[in-house]
């Protein structure tokens, strides 16, 4: 449906490079990146307020690239919603409809639909200057919808709002997204947001797309330690490949001296290039001594360096004998008072093989 | 004393300035004599030229300032500091100067051909609203400007994103949200064109019931050694100017965006 193809794009001294990326009908395509890494730019480029230095965008197969931003049929909510000031909720609604010249509200099913669906109703005769920001969230979207068009670009829209309201409006974003087959390309720098409203997935660093594709295998097999370390993962070693057994891969590292065995490699291996091997925080499982036998993956045994309570889970930091190498480990409340892994206590975790993946640097 | 204190007191300074010069006026008022130069035919003929020619040349400032400063606002083009310099020149020259320059364009072959086959500047009604609106067009684009400026530019991204278009969502959006300040800039256009003098008199001259505005009026009394008459003029000049002013603090209220 909506494809970019080679894209590039330079604006002063940040570029974009060979952007491509492909989404689907009905499908909502989550571009995630920190601040500065060109996702505005990117989304300017495709709704037309900026024209790319090469490269094409098709919709629906044509190319749009050459097509003013109000012949596009794209709408856009960006990051401040830009809630016309001078017109009341129900004429903000309306705008499109007017400037199409469509029929009034009162006849469009669409617009009287998106308003009972985003609960919006009491609101109509409103200014916009006294609207929540939940409330401003929903005006902006029904307005959007209500000319029917059926892409939807958005600019880390929800980025103001405080989490509850935030999760509300995710679940609204979702049910419109399969009530009205909506293709939405959204940007943001939230990764549970992104992961939560995406079916497929890029990620972009520097005016890069590192990676692009479905969500799942994006969360479970990052491709490179700047993709890793973006989506959080902190326990990112080097090693080197030693040995391939059917599904089977074993690696060595250094840090700990010892044979790592992964089963869950979705990377081509490549002896030439320096390997890394990662694996979730909330993944690594501190055995309960005595168990230690059972579990013949990857054990290591060393001392609890340090212990941080974050609420809902407790952040251990974990250094495996003399290695001055760190392992970061994440492990719910529940857990955490089972096993009391206090400082200075000694304790041997596992790093599942189904768990590790490998990455290029 | 502390700095709030002293600010304060520098903002009353200059309060005090101008009342002082309003109030020493009254030095010289005479009430019947302010009533009979009032009603004179030419005093009245004189009003009547002055709200004429600065509400024509206000409305033909507005009506190019406000394209120009939409322009200058929102698009990089070459050329456009040249432009945003080009604006202050009616301050930094001044206005007998710019008055002399108009002369002199109206009197090289192309501003002769002009006068000869269009309208004629020089020494009538015309060159009063031509020499007011060279005055005035520079600041009044600057002023209406900076009204757009303030306006995000986003509202007119998402109104073209909702398939208004460039002028569409100038006319629906960035217009009606400026309003406000395009109706304070025509006022204080108009407030300057009123007490519009050194190039007035410069190419429309000061002949007496053709093109003798107030300011004009008040040289004219001054030079006959007319005080009396002077601060007459001086009065009536300062309530129009001081009135449409005054009207200009009230009109710009709250600004509908954040």
């Amino acid at each position: 449906m909506l494809e970019l193809k080679n894209l590039s794009i330079q604006l002063n001294k940040f570029n974009l490079n060979n952007i491509n990326i492909s989404i689907n009908e009905s499908e909502c395509h989550v571009i995630v990146g920190p601040t500065g890494s060109g996702k505005t730019l990117l989304l300017e480029s495709i709704i037309g307020f900026r024209k790319p230095n090469y490269g094409d965008i098709l919709l629906n197969n044509q190319s749009i690239i050459d097509l003013s931003v109000e012949k596009r049929n794209i709408s856009y909510v960006p990051q401040d919603l830009a809630i016309f000031p001078h017109l009341n909720v129900e004429d903000n609604i309306n705008y499109g409809l007017y400037i199409n010249k469509h029929k009034c509200m009162e006849n469009n099913n669409l617009t009287n639909e998106l308003i009972n669906s985003l609960n919006i109703k009491h609101l109509l005769k409103r200014s916009t200057n006294n609207l929540s920001g939940g409330e401003r969230q929903r005006v902006a979207l029904t307005r959007a919808l209500a000319p029917g068009r059926k892409v939807l670009v958005l600019d880390e829209p929800l980025s103001s709002l405080h989490e509850s309201m935030k999760r509300d409006l995710w679940f609204i974003l979702k049910d419109l997204q399969k009530k009205y087959k909506l293709t939405i390309l959204m940007v943001t720098h939230d990764l549970e947001e992104a992961f939560f409203l995406g079916d497929t997935v890029s990620i972009i660093i520097d005016g890069t797309i590192y990676q692009t594709g479905n969500k799942t295998d994006i969360y479970y097999h990052p491709k490179s330690t700047k993709v890793a370390r973006f989506l959080g993962i902190r326990n990112i070693f080097e090693v080197e490949l030693k040995g391939i057994n059917n599904n089977k891969i074993t690696v060595y590292n250094r840090d700990f001296n010892i044979n790592l065995n992964i089963t869950n490699n979705a990377n081509p291996l490549n002896e030439k290039i320096q390997l890394m091997a990662g694996i979730r925080s909330d993944e690594i499982m501190i055995l309960r001594p005595g168990y230690e036998k059972q579990n013949q993956d990857n054990l290591l045994t060393g001392n609890v360096i340090s212990v941080f309570n974050k609420g809902a889970y407790h952040t251990i930091l974990f250094s495996h004998n003399d290695s001055k190498k760190v392992i970061e480990i994440e492990i719910p409340n529940y857990a955490f008072q089972k096993l009391n892994p206090a400082t200075g206590k000694e304790i041997t975790i596992t790093l599942k093989a189904e768990n590790i993946f490998l990455m290029t640097q | 004393m502390n700095f709030k204190k002293l600010a304060i007191i520098f903002a009353f300074s200059i309060f005090l300035i101008y009342t002082v010069l309003i109030l020493s006026l009254f030095y010289f008022f005479n009430g019947s004599l302010f009533v009979e130069t009032l009603f004179s035919n030419r005093m009245l003929y004189s009003i009547r030229l002055s709200l004429i020619t600065a509400s024509i040349a206000t409305f033909i400032s507005v009506l190019i300032a406000i394209p120009a400063a939409y322009g200058l606002s929102r698009f990089n083009f070459k050329g456009k500091k040249l432009i945003d310099t080009i604006l202050e020149l009616p301050m930094v020259v001044s206005p007998a100067a710019l008055g002399a320059m108009l002369l002199i364009f109206f009197n090289n072959p192309f501003g002769n051909w002009f006068q000869s086959n269009g309208i004629q500047f020089v020494f009538t009604f015309y060159g009063i609203i031509l020499a007011q609106f060279i005055t005035t067009l520079g600041i009044t684009t600057r002023l209406i400007k900076a009204a757009m400026d303030e306006i995000p530019k986003r509202y007119e991204d998402v109104a073209r994103s909702l398939g208004a278009s460039f002028f569409k969502s100038f006319y629906t959006i960035t217009l009606p949200l400026s309003k406000r300040g395009i109706i304070a800039a025509a006022i204080l256009t108009w407030a300057k064109a009123l007490g519009e003098f050194g190039a007035t008199i410069t190419i429309a001259g000061s002949m007496p019931m053709n093109t003798e505005t107030i300011p004009i009026a008040i040289y004219m009394k001054l030079s006959s050694a007319d005080i009396e008459g002077t601060v007459a003029l001086i009065f009536i000049l300062i309530a129009i100017g001081l009135g449409i002013l005054y009207a200009v603090r009230i009109i710009p209220g709250k600004k509908p965006y954040a």
